[in-house]
C-alpha cells in the first residue's frame, strides 16, 4: 500500500506539466540519437550534462533518464532496416532484424521491438519499485568470482551468435579477446599492443568498434554494388504491426528477455549491450526451431530488444539504493545528483523519496510516450528502406564520424573506426561473422580482471570458484552449457566424418 | 607652411597606425578574444569533470569569453595532458591535470613525456583526500591495530585500488608505508571508486584504498564503513582526529588539481589567467561543490605550484628508483 502511495504521490509530481515537457524532451533526443548510428546516449549526456545544471535535481535525472532509455527504443530502429546497429546495444537486433526487413516484413520487426521494449521497460520498473533493496543487497554479494562465473556462462554462448561455422565464430571470439586485451594492464601497469600509440593505453572503444564493424563495412559493402537505383527492399512492404503470429512467437522471448534484461541489470558492470546478446542467445537455445535464427526469427528481435529496455530500468537499482552507478550512464546520472547537492546513497530513498519515486513515474510515463512516437513513426521508417543507397550512404557515414568522435572528442577514434570498417569488410567478404567478436570484446576484459581479481583474493587458489555459493551455481551453469552446446557438435562431426569414411575410404575431408 | 603639416600628419599618423597595429598583432592585450578550450583528463560526471566545470563556470563570471570544457578522457590522464602539449601556446587550448595525470606517466614504460617542464603550470584549484577504509565491524579500530596485524598476516591483506603502482599515485604512497611498517599487502586492481566502494561493501575485499567522493562518505557517516587513516596531508571535514600518512611517517602526497597550458605560454596571458581562476576559486557556487564532493579547495599561484610540481617529481622519481630496485630483489 505505500508503494502505491509513494507511487502516487511520484505521479503527481511527474504529472506537472513542465516535468512531462522534459520527459517528453528526454524521450525525443533518446529516440533521435538511437536511431542515429554511432551517436549514442554517453556521449549526448555528457554533452547535455552542464546543461541540466539550471534545472532541479528531479527534472534534470528525468531529462536525462529520458535520453537513456529512449536510445534502446530508437537503436532497433536502424539494425532492422539498414543492417546498422543504432546503439552497441542493438547490435543483436540486426542478426534476424534486417532479414526481416528484406523480406518485407520490417514493420512487424519494428513493431515487436516497440512492444517489447514498453513490456521489457515496464517490467523492470515494477521490479525497481518493488525489489530495489532486496537486490541491492544480493549485487553488493556479487563479487570477483561471482562475476567471473557468470561471465563464463557468457562466454560460452559466443556460438549461437552465428549462423555459419562454428570454427570461425571461435575464432573471432577469440580475435574479440585479443583485441580487448589492448590497454594498460590493469594490475601491474605495463603497456599491452599499444605500440607507443597513447590513446591506446585506455583500451579500445566500444563505439567506434562496433560502428567501425557494422557501420562503415555496410558502406563499404555497398559501393560495389551498382548505386544507381539499388534499394534495401524493392518489393512491397507488407503489413505494418506485427500479426497474430508474431505475436504468439513473442510473448515469451519478451517475457524472458524482460526478466532476464532485468537481472543482467543489476549487475556491475552489466547493462543493455550484454543483456542483449543473452537473450538472443537463449531465445536461440530454447527455440524449437533454431535453424530459423539467421534468416529473420522474430523471436530474435523481440528478445534481445526488450532485454536491452529491461536492463535500462535494472541498471537503476544499484544507483538509487546504493549510490553505485554501475555503468558509464549511470555514472553520469551520478555526477548530476551530485551537481544539484542531492547526496546519493543508502539513505537516499528515505531523505529525499520524491526523486526516486517521480523519476520511476516519469518513466512509466516515458515508456508510454514513446510508444506513441514510435508506433506511427513506423509508417515513416518503412520508408527509408526506398531511399536509394547513394542517398542514404553517405548520411550514414557522416553520423558514424560523428559519432565516433563524440565518444572522447578523439580523433584517433574517428581513424580507429575506419580500421575496423575494413577489418569488418574483409570479414564479411569472406563469411566470418562479427557478433561473436563484439561479444567476446566486450566480455574479454571483465573476465580477465574479475579472474585475476578472484585469485589474488584467494592467493592463487582457483577453489573460490566452486566453494562460494553463487559462484559455484554459476561456474556449473556454465560447463553444463558448454557440454550441452558442444556435445550434439561433435557427434555431428562424428557421424558425418563416418559417413565420409564410408563413401570414400577412409580420406576423410572436414569442413 | 600646409605642405609641413600635412607631411607632419601624415608622419604622425602612420606612426600611431604602427603603434597600436604592432600592439594589436604582437600582444593580443584583449586576451581571450576567442573561447578557450579547457581539456578535462577524465569522462562527464566524475569528481575531476564536476569540480572542472564548476570552477570554469565560476571563472566564466570574470570573462569576457568563455572557457569551454572539452572531455578527452583515457590513458589516466595522458590522452588530455597530451592535448595540451601539443597544443599551439597562445592561451587558448589549456587543460586540467591531476596528481596521477601528472607524476606517474613520465616513469611508465613508453612515457609520453619525461618531465613536466613541458607545459605551462597556471594555478592549482584543488586537491583530493585518500582516506583508508575499513567495514565498521573490521577487527581494527584503529591505524595501529590494523598494521599490526597486517604485519602478522602478510598478504591477508586485500587492498582494493583504482590502478597500479604504475598509473596510481597512492599505491606508490602505500607501497612505501608497506616499507614503513615492514607489511605485505594484495593490491586489487579495480575499474574505479564506485567498484572499489561496492567490494568493500559487499565484504569481498578488507581495505578501501581510493579517492573519497561523493559516493563514500554516506556510508562513513552513516557508520557502515570506517576511516583509519588519510593517505598524504588532507582530511575529511569531521573526521580530522584521524591520523594521516604525513603524520605517521612524514609521508605527503602533493596537493595537485591543476589548470596548465603548453609550453612557452605568453607571459600576460598566464597572469590574466592567474588573476581570473584567483577569483574563481572564492566563488560561493564552486566553494559549495567542491564541500559537496568532500574535495578542499587548496589554490597555488604559478610560482607556488611550479615549485610544488618540481620538488613532487623529484621525489616521485626517488621512489620509483627504489621501488624498482626492490622489485628487482624481489625477483632475484
Amino acid at each position: 500500500m505505500e508503494i502505491l502511495q509513494n507511487l502516487f504521490a511520484g505521479f503527481s509530481i511527474a504529472f506537472v506539466a513542465v516535468n512531462l515537457f522534459y520527459c517528453f524532451t528526454g524521450v525525443l533526443i533518446g529516440t533521435l540519437i538511437g536511431v542515429l548510428p554511432g551517436i549514442g546516449p554517453v556521449a549526448t549526456m555528457s554533452l547535455l550534462l552542464p546543461v541540466t545544471y539550471k534545472m532541479d535535481p528531479i527534472q534534470a535525472i528525468i531529462v536525462l533518464a529520458g535520453i537513456y532509455y529512449g536510445a534502446m527504443y530508437g537503436g532497433s530502429t536502424t539494425s532492422i532496416l539498414v543492417n546498422i546497429p543504432g546503439e552497441a546495444a542493438s547490435v543483436v537486433t540486426c542478426l534476424e532484424g534486417y532479414k526481416m526487413a528484406q523480406k518485407g516484413r520490417a514493420g512487424p520487426a519494428l513493431g515487436i521491438a516497440a512492444f517489447g521494449s514498453l513490456i521489457g521497460g515496464c517490467f523492470s520498473l515494477i521490479g525497481l519499485m518493488l525489489l530495489a533493496p532486496t537486490l541491492a543487497s544480493f549485487a553488493l554479494r556479487i563479487g570477483p568470482p561471482e562475476f567471473f562465473s557468470f561471465l563464463c556462462t557468457g562466454l560460452t554462448v559466443v556460438i549461437y551468435l552465428t549462423s555459419g561455422s562454428i570454427i570461425r565464430a571461435l575464432m573471432m571470439a577469440a580475435l574479440g579477446i585479443i583485441l580487448g586485451c589492448i590497454g594498460q594492464d590493469p594490475e601491474s601497469g605495463s603497456f599491452r599492443f599499444v605500440f607507443g600509440f597513447h590513446h591506446l593505453l585506455s583500451g579500445i572503444d566500444l563505439v567506434p568498434f562496433i560502428m567501425g564493424l557494422f557501420g562503415i563495412s555496410e558502406v563499404f559493402l555497398n559501393i560495389e554494388k551498382r548505386l544507381q537505383k539499388r534499394t534495401i527492399y524493392e518489393g512491397d512492404i507488407k503489413d505494418l504491426l506485427p500479426n497474430l503470429q508474431d505475436w504468439k512467437g513473442s510473448i515469451k522471448p519478451i517475457l524472458r528477455g524482460s526478466i532476464l534484461g532485468f537481472l543482467v541489470g543489476i549487475l556491475p558492470g552489466g547493462g543493455p549491450v550484454i543483456s542483449s546478446f543473452a537473450s538472443y542467445a537463449m531465445e536461440k537455445k530454447v527455440s524449437k526451431h533454431p535453424e530459423k535464427f539467421g534468416s529473420g526469427a522474430i523471436e530474435g528481435v523481440a528478445g534481445p530488444e526488450t532485454a536491452n529496455n529491461a536492463a535500462t530500468g535494472g541498471s537503476f537499482i544499484p544507483l538509487f539504493t546504493l549510490g553505485i552507478p554501475s555503468n558509464v550512464v549511470m555514472a553520469l546520472l551520478l555526477g548530476a545528483l551530485v551537481i544539484h547537492g542531492v547526496t546519493p546513497g543508502p539513505l537516499l530513498m528515505q531523505q529525499n523519496p520524491k526523486i526516486f519515486w517521480s523519476v520511476v513515474a516519469s518513466m512509466f510515463i516515458g515508456n508510454g510516450m514513446l510508444l506513441v512516437l514510435n508506433l506511427p513513426l513506423i509508417w515513416i521508417w518503412v520508408q527509408v528502406l526506398k531511399v536509394p543507397y547513394r542517398i542514404l550512404f553517405p548520411l550514414i557515414l557522416l553520423f558514424c564520424l560523428v559519432g565516433a568522435y563524440s565518444v572522447n572528442n578523439s580523433n584517433f577514434d574517428v581513424a580507429l573506426m575506419l580500421l575496423f570498417g575494413v577489418l569488418g569488410y574483409l570479414m564479411r567478404k569472406f563469411k566470418y561473422d562479427a557478433a561473436p567478436m563484439v561479444l567476446a570484446f566486450v566480455l574479454g576484459p571483465m573476465f580477465e580482471n574479475s579472474l585475476r581479481q578472484s585469485l589474488l583474493l584467494s592467493d592463487g587458489s582457483f577453489g573460490i570458484f566452486f566453494t562460494r555459493p553463487v559462484a559455484a551455481v554459476g561456474m556449473v551453469a556454465a560447463i553444463l552449457m558448454l557440454l550441452s552446446s558442444v556435445i550434439p557438435f561433435i557427434r555431428k562431426k562424428r557421424r558425418r566424418i563416418l559417413e565420409e569414411e564410408a563413401v570414400d575410404g577412409g580420406i576423410g575431408k572436414i569442413n | 607652411m600646409k605642405r609641413i603639416m600635412f607631411i607632419l600628419g601624415l608622419v604622425g599618423s602612420w606612426v600611431f597606425l604602427l603603434g597600436t597595429s604592432n600592439l594589436a598583432w604582437a600582444k593580443d592585450p584583449d586576451y581571450p578574444v576567442r573561447p578557450i578550450e579547457l581539456y578535462l583528463p577524465m569522462s562527464a560526471g566524475g569528481s575531476t569533470d564536476l569540480a572542472s566545470r564548476a570552477l570554469i563556470n565560476a571563472a566564466n563570471k570574470h570573462l569576457p569569453q568563455p572557457i569551454v570544457p572539452i572531455n578527452k578522457p583515457g590513458g589516466g590522464g595522458t590522452i588530455a595532458a597530451m592535448a595540451v602539449k601539443t597544443a599551439k601556446p597562445d592561451g587558448y587550448a589549456l587543460g586540467t591535470i591531476t596528481m596521477s595525470g601528472a607524476l606517474t606517466p613520465p616513469f611508465s614504460e613508453q612515457p609520453p613525456y619525461k618531465d613536466l617542464n613541458c607545459f605551462t603550470w597556471i594555478v592549482n584549484f584543488g586537491t583530493f583526500v585518500f582516506p583508508v577504509i575499513v567495514k565498521n565491524e573490521a577487527p581494527w579500530k584503529t591505524w595501529r591495530e590494523f598494521t599490526e596485524w597486517a604485519r602478522k598476516n602478510p598478504r591477508a591483506t586485500k587492498l582494493g585500488i583504482t590502478g597500479s603502482k604504475y598509473s596510481d599515485y597512492k599505491a606508490l604512497v602505500l607501497w612505501q608505508v608497506e616499507q614503513q611498517e615492514k607489511a605485505k599487502f594484495t593490491y586489487i586492481a579495480f575499474k574505479g571508486s564506485a567498484e572499489v566502494l561496492s567490494a568493500i561493501l559487499g565484504g569481498h575485499i578488507n581495505v578501501y584504498g581510493s579517492t573519497v567522493d561523493a559516493a563514500t562518505m554516506p556510508y562513513v557517516q552513516k557508520g557502515d564503513l570506517r576511516i583509519i587513516a588519510y593517505l598524504g596531508n588532507n582530511k575529511v571535514k569531521g573526521y580530522e582526529d584521524i591520523p594521516s600518512t604525513k603524520d605517521l611517517y612524514g609521508i605527503e602526497i602533493p596537493d595537485l588539481l591543476a589548470i596548465i597550458g603548453p609550453q612557452g605560454l605568453p607571459d600576460q596571458v598566464v597572469k590574466k589567467l592567474e588573476e581570473v581562476f584567483a577569483k574563481a576559486v572564492k566563488d560561493r557556487e564552486y566553494v559549495e561543490v567542491m564541500n559537496r564532493m568532500h574535495m578542499p579547495v587548496i589554490y597555488m599561484d604559478r610560482v607556488t605550484l611550479k615549485k610544488q610540481i618540481d620538488e613532487a617529481f623529484a621525489y616521485t622519481a626517488k621512489a620509483y628508483e627504489k621501488l624498482k630496485e626492490e622489485e628487482a630483489k624481489e625477483k632475484k
